[in-house]
C-alpha cells in the first residue's frame, strides 16, 4: 500500500522557526528556560541501562517531582533528555510521529542507528533556533548489544558505551570514567554484571542529588534487553 | 517613543503583561478536581477590575483558568470554545476530553513561544472524563505537566507547603475547598496583587460546576491594630 508520507509530513511539520529577524535586546523575553535534571545511560553486552531523575525545576522552584525524562521510542531504543522540558515534549512528539510513519511504511521498527541519525537531523534542522535539549539515545544495536549515542543541542553526535547529560553531568562523568573505563584507577577491575552497574548508577544519582539542586526526587531506570523493558523507580533525596 | 515611526512600524509582541490575573490553585480530590482563583485583574500595581469571573468552562467537563495577561486568556478561551463548537458540528456525540484541551493548549503555547510571541499565561486545565480526574498545567514556554495539585504565580511560593500539610489524594470536596480558602487567605495577606474575593469551581462525574464568588474571611480586629498601638508608640 502506498502511503503518501511526504504529504502527511507537511501537516505536522511546519517551517522551522528562526531567530534571524529578532533583534537582541537585554529586555527581550527569552524563549529558553532550563528545567534541567540528569540523565545517564550505560550500554553493556545484551542490554542497555538508561536512567533519569524525575525532578522538574523552574529556577529555585520545583515544578514537578515525577516528570519523566525518558521516552521509549521503539522496542529497542529510549530517548533520555535534560534541558528545557517544553522542547523535550516537542522533540519526543516529532520522533514518535516519524517513527510511527517509518513503521507503517517499512513494516518494521527503525533500528537504533536510524533513530540516532533522525534525531541528529531534526536537531540540526533547528540549527538557528536550537532545541534546548541535551540528549542521550540508548538502545540495542543489530547484535542486541547496548549502545549509547550522545548529542549536543544542535545535533552533533557520537556513539559511545556510556554517557551522562544534564545539570549533574560534571559531577557524574568522572566517576563513570573511573568505574566503567578504569581511568585513574589503580586496581583496574571493571564491573561486568548488570547488578554491579545498576549499583554504580544509583550511587551516581544519589551523589548528584546531594550536590546539584536540579537533580532529585526519584530516579527512573529502564533496562532494555531483546526480551523487553524493565522499569525501576528508586527514591532520591527530595530537598 | 509613541511617535517614532521606526518603532511603531515594527510589530509589537507581549514581552511584559499589562492587565494581569493573580494566582490559581487547583487540587484533585476524591471524585474530581477543584479550582480556585481570585476575581481581581490588576493594571500594574493598581487593583483595576475587582469583579472578573476568570474561570471559563470550555466544554461540558473541562474548565480552564490561568494567571498572567488577561487579554491572552480571553483569546485562548475563544480558541478553546471553538474546538467544542466544531466537535458539535459533526453531531456524533464525540467530544474532546480534558486531556485533549490540555494537549492542544500546550502545542499552542509552544508554537507561540517559538515565534517569540508568547501567550503570557500560566494555564490550568481541569476536567473529569471516563471516571478519571484530570489536572494539567501549561506554562508560557509550552511546558506541559499533569499533576495532583497545581499552583501558579505567588501561590507557587506561599501555598505549596500549606497544600502538602492539609491535603491528601482522598480528601473530600469540602476539605479541598477549605485548603484553597486557607491558601487565598495567606495570599491576600502577603501578595500585593491578590484579592479577598475568590471564585471556586469543580469538575466531577456530573460535569463542571462554577460557584458564585465568595469573600475569604480575614481578621483585622486585633486589639493592637484597633487601638493603633503602633502610632501611640511613635508619638510618645
Amino acid at each position: 500500500m502506498y502511503i503518501p508520507v511526504n504529504d502527511m509530513l507537511k501537516h505536522f511539520k511546519q517551517d522551522a522557526p528562526a531567530m534571524a529577524n529578532i533583534t537582541h535586546k537585554s529586555d527581550q523575553w527569552s524563549p529558553y528556560h532550563d528545567n534541567s535534571g540528569t540523565v545517564l545511560a550505560v550500554g553493556i553486552p545484551g542490554a542497555v541501562i538508561v536512567a533519569g531523575d524525575t525532578r522538574l525545576s523552574n529556577g529555585y522552584n520545583i515544578l514537578s517531582r515525577d516528570a519523566t525524562k525518558l521516552s521509549q521510542l521503539t522496542d529497542k531504543c529510549v530517548l533520555a533528555t535534560a534541558g528545557q522540558y517544553a522542547d523535550f515534549i516537542a522533540l519526543r512528539k516529532f520522533l514518535q510521529q516519524r517513527l510511527q510513519l517509518y513503521e507503517f511504511q517499512n513494516e518494521v521498527q527503525a533500528s537504533t542507528e536510524t533513530v540516532a541519525h533522525l534525531l541528529s537531523r531534526e536537531l540540526y534542522s533547528r540549527r538557528f533556533f536550537p532545541y534546548y535539549t541535551f540528549n542521550l539515545l540508548a538502545g540495542l544495536d543489530e547484535n542486541n548489544h547496548g549502545v549509547v549515542y550522545g548529542y549536543d543541542a544542535i545535533g552533533s553526535y557520537d556513539k559511545m558505551t556510556y554517557g551522562v547529560q544534564g545539570s549533574g553531568q560534571e559531577l557524574v562523568v568522572a566517576v563513570l570514567d573511573n568505574q566503567l573505563k578504569g581511568y585513574n584507577k589503580i586496581n583496574k577491575t571493571i564491573p561486568q554484571t548488570r547488578e554491579e552497574i545498576l549499583d554504580i548508577i544509583l550511587d551516581c544519582f544519589s551523589c548528584a542529588a546531594e550536590r546539584d539542586i536540579h537533580t532529585g526526587d526519584n530516579v527512573e531506570i529502564l533496562i532494555i534487553t531483546a526480551a523487553g523493558t524493565e522499569r525501576i523507580v528508586k527514591p532520591l533525596r527530595k530537598d | 517613543m509613541i511617535f517614532n515611526p521606526e518603532f511603531s512600524a515594527q510589530q509589537q509582541h507581549t514581552t511584559s503583561p499589562i492587565v494581569t490575573g493573580g494566582s490559581v490553585i487547583a487540587l484533585a480530590y476524591k471524585g474530581g478536581v477543584v479550582v480556585g482563583v481570585d476575581t481581581l485583574c490588576s493594571y500594574g500595581s493598581m487593583a483595576d477590575f475587582k469583579n472578573v469571573e476568570k474561570i471559563a468552562q470550555v466544554s461540558k467537563n473541562t474548565i480552564y483558568v490561568s494567571s498572567g495577561e488577561f487579554s491572552d486568556f480571553q483569546q485562548v478561551v475563544r480558541e478553546l470554545a471553538k474546538i467544542d463548537r466544531s466537535a458539535l458540528q459533526y453531531d456524533d456525540g464525540v467530544h474532546p476530553s480534558p486531556r485533549d484541551y490540555g494537549n492542544y493548549l500546550a502545542r499552542l503555547s509552544y508554537k507561540r513561544r517559538c515565534k517569540i510571541n508568547p501567550l503570557y499565561l500560566q494555564n490550568v486545565i481541569a476536567g473529569f472524563h471516563n471516571g478519571e480526574r484530570y489536572l494539567g498545567l501549561v506554562d508560557i514556554y509550552g511546558t506541559y505537566l499533569e499533576s495532583n495539585f497545581v499552583t501558579t504565580g505567588f501561590a507557587s511560593y506561599f501555598c505549596k507547603a500549606i497544600i502538602s500539610n492539609y491535603w491528601n489524594d482522598n480528601c473530600t470536596l469540602d476539605q479541598a475547598k477549605q485548603v484553597i480558602r486557607e491558601c487565598f487567605k495567606v495570599l491576600f495577606c502577603r501578595d500585593c496583587r491578590a484579592h479577598d474575593v475568590i471564585q471556586l469551581a469543580y469538575v466531577d462525574e456530573q460535569g463542571a460546576h462554577l460557584e458564585q464568588p465568595e469573600r475569604v474571611e480575614t481578621k483585622w480586629d486585633f486589639s493592637g491594630f484597633k487601638n493603633r498601638a503602633n502610632e501611640k508608640l511613635h508619638t510618645q
